[in-house]
């Protein structure tokens, strides 16, 4: 019981039933006291009416008339109550066995208890009394048992109605509660098992057009997002440990040789040297992540302008060639015109370069001609930058890991690089609201980036 | 030189004022952004080095400030903010250069340098830069080694002319990406390297003294004339 009054819905739920019980009460006091009311009124008024008959038979038969009148009535109705009292109370005709003490004799209606006569019960009466004449007193009333009998019933229904409706309340309340409790322990049994680690667990949705199934939805979709972002996160710390042990060993090993005071100078020097160009590697790292997080905010949109595509990506081309003729990759530029895009400069640079240096990287791999292509161009309302080469591609399965931060295939592993390129520039392409998609190019890896034209 | 350094971390002040002391320059040091403009705006310095998080009174708002006050005062930004929209961010502000923390002294040095010569009037009427027996036609944008003239492409040329106005200091990839090619980022592949190697073999014929000086971790560097 404690645990059930402990939540806010049942403590409602019992006051709100609690003050319908009081409003059914209250009606109920009402309706009796009116109803008895009316009915002692009817009853006097009957009373009233049967004196004033009895009253008419003195006046034209005398008291002998009257007397049978009485002895008639008192046979015919139980419920009624005559007494004709003669001198000093004797008792004349009617029902009763003696006249009352604190009767009025004013035709007024009192209430007094009697005796019957034929049964010796001791009665309720409603009644009036009349001095017909001197020494010749009527009384006229009506047993109120049965008006005390359907007071009872009234009251008994009042009572079995109230007993009704509170079993209805407490059951109503019961049920509601269940239901209110019993969502809100979905949401508490998945938040639990998410604060214990389970963070694929979802609130189960019974209904999703009422108000807890929309919470529901609503809520799935947050604990989505925060899976994401929790389970990139975990993704990005391990291949960070993963990826900087590597490199942070042979710095360490670099640095303790050269600490080695015994070593000649050049090869201290050597040693230095290498320790140097490892830690610019980690930096390096280090500073394409903080650009993906970065692009992902949309923190460089402010400084968006018109940016032409077309010598953009040449003077990127340009900046690889040399590069890619001592790797032995054939690489290509095919633009002309003006494919203007609403951008920022530095950055389509970096997107441009990034997949320049991926696709040079893994063409290399090839065993005989390599090629390597670049070329943008406008495609009616979409601008559209290609690289493409002729290297060993990525399986089709493996597309979508490979956008993914740290998301470097296995078998690529042990080429340099810190995995982050292809990552990067899906981010950067979706800073331009455009979208980078990876394709087969038979053989090698077509990558293509489209995004809308400036107006 | 006497250098203006805005900088509010007392840590990074102390150690960029204790390095530039030591290669003998004048050095003030102004803790909040105020402070520093009024000190910038004096023009008594030769270069500014400045922080943009600073109380107050931002860098960027420092500089914008200068620059339309036209003081022309090279200026170089040091900043945790080094993301390549903070670095166009920068140099659109008004600044020479742009360093990320955390930084080399070194760099810093040399960046320092290479934004102070670049500015001083002297730069501008030269017409030949010497290094050794290599010229630099800078009327004719040519380069000419002992007797033989140099093909170079339009950036090789320009390589080389930074190199040659930074003669006998080193340059970083940086350095070049930034003031050859314009690019205010990192290329994952060694690329600045490959232009190096290529133009080194353009200007060193076989026989001929090796002008151009690979320092590791550094970058490079060419012979002082």
């Amino acid at each position: 019981m404690g645990r059930i009054w402990g939540t806010l819905s049942a403590r409602v739920i019992a006051l709100s039933a609690v003050m319908t019980l009081a409003i059914i009460a209250l009606a109920f006091t009402l309706t009796y006291i009116s109803a008895t009311r009316i009915l002692e009124q009817e009853t006097s008024e009957v009373v009233d009416a049967e004196l004033r008959g009895l009253l008419d038979s003195f006046d034209s038969g005398g008291p002998v008339e009257l007397a049978t009148t009485i002895q008639q009535r008192a046979r015919a109705d139980a419920d009624a109550v005559y007494l004709l009292a003669g001198p000093g109370g004797r008792t004349l005709a009617g029902n009763l066995r003696n006249w009352p003490d604190i009767a009025p004799t004013d035709q007024s209606w009192f209430t007094v208890r009697l005796v019957r006569e034929s049964s010796g019960q001791d009665i309720e009466v409603g009644a009036r009394a009349v001095t017909v004449e001197d020494n010749l007193r009527l009384l006229v009333g009506r047993d109120f048992k049965a008006q005390r009998n359907f007071e009872a019933a009234l009251i008994e229904a009042g009572a079995a109605s109230l007993l009704a409706a509170v079993l209805l309340a407490a059951a109503g309340g019961y049920l509601l509660n269940r239901i209110v409790t019993g969502r809100i322990a979905d949401v508490e049994g998945a938040a639990r098992a998410i604060v214990a680690g389970d963070l694929s667990r979802r609130i189960p949705v019974r209904s999703s057009g009422d108000e807890y199934g929309r919470l529901a939805v609503t809520l799935n979709g947050m604990l989505e997002r925060i899976e994401v972002l929790v389970t990139e996160l975990r993704t990005v710390t391990d291949s960070l440990s993963h990826d900087l042990r590597t490199p942070l060993t042979r710095l360490k090993t670099q640095i303790q040789r050269a600490a080695d005071a015994d070593l000649a100078g050049s090869i201290h020097r050597e040693a230095l040297g290498q320790a140097a160009d490892e830690a610019d590697r980690i930096l390096s790292s280090f500073s394409v992540m903080i650009d993906i997080a970065r692009a992902e905010a949309g923190a460089a949109r402010e400084q968006f302008a018109d940016v032409d595509l077309v010598p953009l990506v040449r003077d990127i081309f340009e900046f690889h060639q040399p590069l890619a003729e001592d790797m032995g990759v054939k690489l290509s530029f095919e633009g002309e015109g003006e494919v203007k895009v609403r951008g920022h400069a530095q950055l389509l640079a970096q997107l441009v370069s990034n997949l320049v240096d991926n696709a040079l990287k893994h063409g290399a791999r090839r065993q005989g001609e390599k090629t390597a292509a670049m070329s943008v161009r406008a495609d009616g309302k979409t601008a559209e930058i290609m690289v493409a080469d002729n290297g060993p591609g990525i399986p089709e399965a493996s597309r979508e890991a490979a956008l993914k931060r740290f998301g470097r295939l296995d078998d690529a592993r042990t080429t340099p690089g810190s995995g982050l390129g292809l990552s990067l520039a899906a981010t950067l392409a979706r800073t331009h609201d455009g979208e980078l998609t990876l394709d087969d190019n038979g053989p090698g890896l077509r990558v293509r980036v489209r995004m809308p034209l400036a107006n | 030189m006497r250098i203006l350094v805005i900088e509010d971390e007392a840590r990074t002040a102390d150690f960029i004022e204790k390095g530039l002391r030591e290669k003998g320059h004048t050095v003030d040091v102004c803790r909040t952004g105020p402070e520093g403009l009024t000190h910038a705006l004096n023009g008594e310095h030769d270069a500014i080095i400045l922080d943009r998080m600073l109380p107050q009174m931002d860098g960027l708002t420092i500089l914008k400030t200068l620059r339309a006050e036209k003081r022309d005062t090279p200026a170089i930004i040091l900043s945790a903010l080094g993301a390549t929209d903070h670095r166009v961010e920068g140099l659109k502000a008004g600044s020479d250069d742009y360093l990320a923390k955390p930084f080399a002294f070194s760099e810093l040095l040399l960046r320092l340098e290479a934004i102070v010569r670049r500015h001083d009037p002297r730069a501008a009427e030269q017409i030949e830069l010497k290094v050794d027996d290599l010229r630099l036609d800078l009327v004719g944008r040519k380069a000419i080694r002992g007797p033989r003239e140099i093909d170079l492409h339009q950036k090789e040329y320009a390589i080389l002319e930074f190199m040659m106005r930074n003669a006998g200091r080193p340059v970083t990839r940086t350095m070049l990406l930034t003031q050859v090619w314009g690019y205010q980022f990192e290329p994952q592949a060694n690329v600045v390297d490959v232009h190096i190697s290529r133009l080194r073999r353009k200007i060193d014929a076989p026989g001929d003294k090796p002008l151009i000086e690979t320092l590791r971790g550094e970058g490079y560097r060419i012979r002082a004339a």
